[in-house]
């Protein structure tokens, strides 16, 4: 388990990149963004955001467009044993997450079934495998990669809102306590929901950090991969 | 055809000769598991395809996962209408829903992949 400062989104996509590449360890990283930053779906069209001035980077995850301001991400990185493909997966971490945001004093749950917007920012439309709140306002957001065997779940968990900013729901508003002990709390949930537990480390591996600075290069820091689409 | 006419990976994708050809697709198996297809990327004509490596990518629900290739060669057509109506996929995975054509270098590592019969079994057991 790594609990990461602040960094770029290039850094950031490819830590989490080289994280689903390490089929050594299993590997829960929680960090944010700096500068505030716009990650796009993997599929997505970068025409949509032609006008916005924030960095873009194009995440290896699907689903929609996110604006990553004040909001705590985890990646979480295993193998496909421990979380198998289809929505079910989802549920699984969806539930430790909501667990351990009860202990910290918000109420989410999946959402109701409603009509999409066909907004391309992520947190405009709730759907199954996200988290509102009460009012029906999203609040944590999740996507997934899956290769080698491994999956790469994304998650944005969003703590204040941005003013210009296309989310909806905050959980600071909802009555967050601790908010320090967030990673904490998360990381124990999960660890009980996969049947596994977390080794605090220190910072990445040698040849993982060295990885992440390859992938950074070649894929996230490119321009090309970013407009690819 | 059916799927009994198919060899199979692990990773729920079919292949099926058709004269000098493969074809290449995904089971039905692996539509269910995904569910609700959004995107899928394939590769062009002349691309070089390697047994048991991505040719392609999918998403649904969020979900993006590599397409591996049951065979070794070269792609020579591609279902051009699948990525606007992936319900060709989700409702015939078999047939309409075909993905890529392959001409296989050699057997293209035919005799390595599973029968319909252990693809069965891998699948009961939850495959990947």
């Amino acid at each position: 388990m790594l609990v990461d400062p602040p960094a770029a989104g290039d850094w950031n996509l490819a830590v989490d990149e080289a994280l689903l590449e390490d089929t050594a360890r299993l590997w829960l990283r929680f960090y944010a963004w700096d500068p505030p930053t716009i990650s796009l779906g993997y599929f997505q069209a970068a025409a949509d955001f032609a006008g916005e001035a924030r960095p873009l980077v194009r995440r290896p995850t699907g689903g929609g467009a996110i604006l990553h301001a004040d909001e705590l991400t985890y990646c979480l990185a295993v193998g496909e044993d421990l979380l198998p493909p289809g929505p079910g997966s989802y549920g699984l971490v969806n539930r430790a997450l909501a667990a351990a945001l009860a202990e910290l004093g918000v109420d989410v749950s999946p959402p109701r079934p409603g009509p999409r917007s066909g907004s391309p920012w992520c947190f405009a439309d709730p759907v199954g495998i996200d988290l509102v709140d009460r009012h029906g306002r999203k609040v944590v957001g999740s996507a997934q990669r899956r290769r080698l065997g491994r999956v790469l779940c994304h998650g944005s968990l969003l703590l204040g809102r941005v003013d210009d900013g296309p989310q909806i729901g905050a959980l600071r508003e909802l009555g967050l306590r601790g908010e320090d002990r967030l990673p904490e709390v998360l990381a124990g949930r999960i660890a009980a929901a996969l049947g596994r537990g977390w080794r605090r480390a220190d910072g990445l591996p040698g040849e993982v950090a060295a990885r992440a600075r390859a992938i950074r290069a070649e894929r996230y820091a490119d321009p090309a991969w970013t407009l690819r689409r | 055809m059916s799927a009994k006419d198919c060899k199979y990976l692990e990773s729920h994708e079919w292949a099926r000769r058709d004269g000098d050809l493969v074809v290449v697709g995904i089971t039905d198996v692996a539509v269910e598991q995904l569910s609700d297809l959004v995107f899928v990327d394939l590769p062009n004509p002349g691309v070089l395809v390697t047994q048991g490596e991505a040719f392609g990518e999918i998403e649904s629900v969020k979900a993006v996962s590599e397409l591996l290739s049951p065979v070794t060669g070269e792609v020579v057509e591609v279902n051009e209408e699948l990525a606007d109506d992936l319900d060709r996929l989700a409702k015939s995975p078999f047939e309409d829903g075909w993905m890529i054509k392959v001409r296989p270098d050699g057997d293209g590592g035919w005799s390595e992949l599973l029968s319909a019969e252990d693809y069965a079994k891998v699948a009961a057991e939850g495959g990947h």
